[in-house]
C-alpha cells in the first residue's frame, strides 16, 4: 500500500535527547590496603586495651588473695576453737548417755596413736539434727 | 619390685603418681590420711609382706580406720541409738542448740 498515511508513533523531530547508557562504575572509597590497615589498627588498639585491663584485673585478684591470706589465721583459729568446743560438748553428752552401757569407755579413741586426727563433720554433728549435719557436709554446694 | 622399671629408666612418671596418697600432690595439699599412710609405709617398707603383716598391724589398722572410719561411725551409731532409746524412755532430753550454726 503505497502512499497511505497511517498514524504511527514516531520519534519527535530532531530525535530524542542524548542520555548516557555506558556503564558507570566510579572508583570510590578507600583502597584495600588501607581498609586492612584500619582493621588491623582497630584490632591492635583493642588488644592493647584488653592487655592493660587484664593486668589491672590481675592486680585486683592478687589484692583479693592477699586479703584472704591476711584473714586466714583469724578464721582458722576461730574454726579450731569451735571444733574443740563441739568435741568437748560431744564428750560430755557421751558421758551422760553411755553411763549405763556396759563396757563402754567414754572418749575412747578408735586409733592406736594419740596424734591429733581431724574429726569428721559427722563426729561433730552426731548429736544434732540431721539437717545440720547435712548442711555442714554439703552446704558449700548451695552457692554454685 | 618392678622387673623392667622402664619409667625410672626414661625418667618419666606416667602412673607412679597414682600409687600412694602420700606422693606429691597438686597444690601441695596433703591427703586426709597422709600421716597414717606415711607411718605404715615407713614401718612396712623393705621387710617383706609376711613380716609387715605381723609387725605393722597397728599402723595398718589406723590407716584403714582413717580411710574407712568404720569404727568411728559404729561408735557414733551406738551413741545415737542409745540416745534415741533414752529419749523414748524419757530419761534424757537433748539440750537445745542454737540453729543455723553451720561450718
Amino acid at each position: 500500500m503505497a502512499g497511505s498515511k497511517v498514524k504511527q508513533d514516531m520519534p519527535p523531530p530532531g530525535g530524542y535527547a542524548a542520555f548516557d547508557y555506558k556503564r558507570n562504575l566510579p572508583k570510590r572509597g578507600l583502597s584495600g590496603y588501607s581498609m586492612f590497615g584500619i582493621g588491623i589498627g582497630v584490632m591492635i588498639f583493642g588488644y592493647w586495651r584488653i592487655f592493660k585491663w587484664n593486668r589491672e584485673r590481675r592486680r585486683l585478684e592478687i589484692e583479693e588473695l592477699e586479703a584472704r591470706l591476711a584473714l586466714m589465721p583469724l578464721l582458722q583459729a576461730e574454726k579450731d576453737r569451735r571444733v574443740l568446743r563441739l568435741l568437748r560438748e560431744n564428750l560430755e553428752e557421751e558421758a551422760i548417755l553411755m553411763k549405763d552401757v556396759p563396757g563402754w569407755k567414754v572418749g575412747e579413741s578408735v586409733f592406736h596413736t594419740d596424734r591429733w586426727v581431724t574429726p569428721l563433720s559427722d563426729e561433730l554433728y552426731n548429736l544434732r539434727t540431721h539437717e545440720e549435719a547435712v548442711n555442714s557436709r554439703f552446704g558449700f554446694l548451695k552457692y554454685l | 619390685m618392678p622387673i623392667l622399671d622402664l619409667q625410672s629408666r626414661f625418667g618419666i612418671n606416667m602412673d607412679q603418681w597414682v600409687l600412694i596418697q602420700s606422693g606429691s600432690q597438686p597444690n601441695k595439699r596433703a591427703a586426709r590420711c597422709h600421716a597414717f599412710e606415711k607411718e605404715w609405709i615407713e614401718c612396712a617398707h623393705g621387710i617383706g609382706q609376711t613380716r609387715a603383716k605381723k609387725e605393722c598391724q597397728l599402723e595398718f589398722e589406723d590407716f584403714y580406720e582413717c580411710m574407712h572410719r568404720q569404727k568411728t561411725l559404729q561408735r557414733l551409731y551406738a551413741i545415737r541409738v542409745q540416745r534415741d532409746k533414752m529419749v523414748k524412755e524419757g530419761t534424757y532430753t537433748p539440750p537445745q542448740h542454737k540453729p543455723n550454726e553451720s561450718l
